[in-house]
């Protein structure tokens, strides 16, 4: 195991370099950059002011001097400075990292319980009208995409509500955006109010893994229940609780821990989206405008942030893996 | 979707002397929800090659004096903030995101096919490396990675369908070497190998039509898949690029005038969202009546 995870870790260094000089590759060379959307916005700038900015920023250095110079500050723990920000770039991501983290524990512990429990019951009670509207809705949740249902909560929820008419609930109007309320800060109120707006975007962030995960444990379960152990478990006379919870869920979740750190990932992607809709200052919309306003520093931090995460999730199946089951081994 | 094997049908079925996809074809019938699913995707592809014909406005037809008009006679839908006809856009939105989304299942599965097929058989070294190179890709954050690919594309059609086709193929080529591994043991690739065939042709003749359920049913969930990215990249405004309608894009527009006028925002999210949910459907009954045992 200890090999096995020295071995990953090299793996994952080798990736995450070869994957930063093809990104910055590419991100140099899309078409479009920062001083020309600079001299757009002015007028009266003259051509030896562009030309100075270009040098200014190094715009005009070849590729790979570009890249080694990102790749020297960024080895010595500096992950540049923001030009639409004018902020280092480690100053911007840790406070979006803060409020991506918190959006993605939401909606991930939400998607997991919810995703899960649901899966559990409709496996137990094969063919009930309740197993035969969690399966209906899961097809819904796995085709649903992320940014309509985005639009559709916002609309629901934050413009139309009808319930806010009715004496005290209208509370229940959620905000369509952002973290808080400005002015509104600190205290009760101030956690009130970012709860409020967290609740949109987690919903929208946990359905697909809800919709998946209580897919795959419906037909976990049921593979399971129909074992030969089970019923010998049945044989013994064991009450029918400890036959589900000893014997038959705590081999059906083998497989779910896995899948669950696979999607992970998914997740990520979703929150990229999600973000963007409901302008949730995380990590995601930061990429998102950071790839259109052509920072790429901030959008290479961002990028690998994500790679990193991706990568560090699919070792986490891997491990997870072996250690719920005792029969995997890595050399 | 349950699978249900019936033996007696089973039996009838072997002794009936009927070929493969027939028996397949039948078996598909049977799956009601599948059948629907194929026939509304039927449908939305009449529909989007018959546009020209459907409608009598271009879709790239600016009406300045009648934007964001709310649903009339003349425009069922509407008009967006251009004094586009809605209905028509989402008519020509459904080419482009229909053929992205085929284009990039069938790409996908060639290459995924290629590079199973090649790992599987030739095994060794060969397979050491392309599976690595397999592992390393399903390992990537396809979204941020899309987003800058796309970028860079300039947001072509074709752009799009390679960009999404390179980040498709990883599943089936898993699927294709492991059943390579399988039938390359079986005793029909010795004989084919004992009467001097050569290795494109068992390849070709053999292995690769034994191989073939999983690949289809692989693909077609592709597509629903590679039409939700597109929509999503489209959304993010990286995609297909306006005046080209896609439903992604019609999409993005439609979220900057959520508040005055929300039924913008209903139909070509419906149209993704429909579309999607029957390639499920549809995968979903092919992977019974082609392989009831497998699992994708």
């Amino acid at each position: 195991m200890q090999r096995f995870l020295i071995r990953r870790a090299l793996q994952t260094v080798v990736i995450l370099f070869g994957l930063s000089l093809l990104l910055f590759t590419l991100l140099v060379f899309t078409p479009g950059d920062p001083v020309e959307l600079l001299a757009a916005s002015n007028p009266d700038i003259r051509p030896e002011d562009i030309a100075h900015l270009r040098r200014y920023y190094g715009l005009d250095d070849p590729l790979h001097i570009r890249y080694l110079k990102w790749l020297r500050t960024v080895v010595r723990g500096d992950l540049g400075y923001s030009r639409t920000y004018g902020q280092p770039v480690t100053t911007i991501m840790g406070e979006r990292l803060k409020n991506t983290l918190m959006l993605l524990t939401a909606a991930f512990l939400i998607a997991f319980v919810v995703g899960v429990s649901v899966g559990i019951y409709s496996a137990l009670h094969q063919y009930s009208p309740a197993d035969y509207i969690v399966t209906v809705l899961s097809f819904v949740g796995l085709a649903m995409p992320v940014f309509w249902q985005g639009i559709l909560f916002i609309l629901l929820f934050a413009v139309w509500a009808p319930w806010a008419q009715l004496p005290g609930l209208a509370w229940l109007k959620l905000p369509a955006g952002g973290m808080m309320t400005p002015g509104v800060h600190g205290g009760v109120e101030g956690v009130l109010d970012r709860l409020r707006h967290l609740v949109l975007p987690t919903l929208v962030l946990a359905t697909t893994g809800m919709a998946s995960w209580a897919r795959y444990t419906r037909s976990s379960v049921l593979e399971v229940i129909r074992q030969d152990y089970i019923r010998t478990a049945r044989a013994k006379g064991n009450p029918e609780r400890v036959v589900i919870n000893r014997h038959a869920l705590r081999n059906a979740l083998i497989p779910i821990i896995t899948l669950v750190a696979l999607s992970l990932p998914g997740i990520l992607d979703g929150a990229v989206i999600t973000e963007t809709v409901f302008s949730w200052p995380g990590t995601g919309l930061l990429l998102y405008q950071a790839v259109l306003g052509h920072d790429h520093y901030v959008a290479m931090a961002v990028l690998l942030f994500l790679a990193l995460m991706t990568i560090l999730s699919n070792l986490l199946a891997d491990v997870a893996y072996a250690l719920v089951d005792p029969r995997i081994r890595y050399d | 979707m349950a699978v249900i094997v019936e033996r007696p049908a089973a039996v009838v079925e072997a002794v009936s002397g009927q070929g493969y996809w027939q028996i397949a074809w039948r078996r598909f019938k049977k799956h009601r929800v599948a059948m629907v699913g194929g026939a509304v995707i039927l449908c939305f592809i009449a529909i989007s090659i018959l546009a020209p014909v459907l409608t009598p406005y271009e879709f790239d037809a600016i009406d300045l004096y009648n934007r964001r008009s709310p649903p009339t006679w003349a425009h069922p839908l509407g008009t967006d903030d251009l004094g586009h006809d809605v209905l028509t856009r989402l008519l020509y939105a459904g080419r482009i995101s229909l053929s992205v989304g085929f284009s990039a299942a069938l790409a996908a599965a060639l290459f995924g096919m290629v590079v199973g097929g090649i790992s599987g058989y030739y095994g060794g070294v060969l397979d050491n490396v392309l599976m690595r190179f397999t592992d390393i890709m399903f390992s990537l954050p396809d979204l941020p990675i899309l987003i800058i690919l796309a970028r860079y594309m300039g947001g072509s059609v074709t752009g799009i369908i390679i960009v999404l086709s390179a980040f498709a193929w990883m599943g089936t080529a898993r699927l294709v070497r492991g059943e390579m591994l399988k039938l390359r043991a079986q005793d029909f690739t010795e004989a084919a190998r004992a009467i001097g065939a050569s290795d494109a042709r068992i390849l070709l003749r053999h292995l690769i039509p034994n191989a073939l359920a999983p690949v289809i049913v692989a693909a077609t969930l592709t597509v629903g898949g590679a039409i939700l990215s597109e929509a999503g990249l489209s959304f993010l405004g990286v995609g297909i690029q306006p005046p080209t309608p896609s439903w992604g894009n019609m999409l993005q527009n439609a979220q900057d005038y959520v508040w005055t006028t929300p039924w913008l925002a209903i139909w070509p999210g419906a149209m993704i969202f429909l579309t999607v949910l029957c390639f499920n459907f549809l995968g979903d009954g092919l992977r019974d009546a082609l392989d009831p045992r497998l699992k994708v």
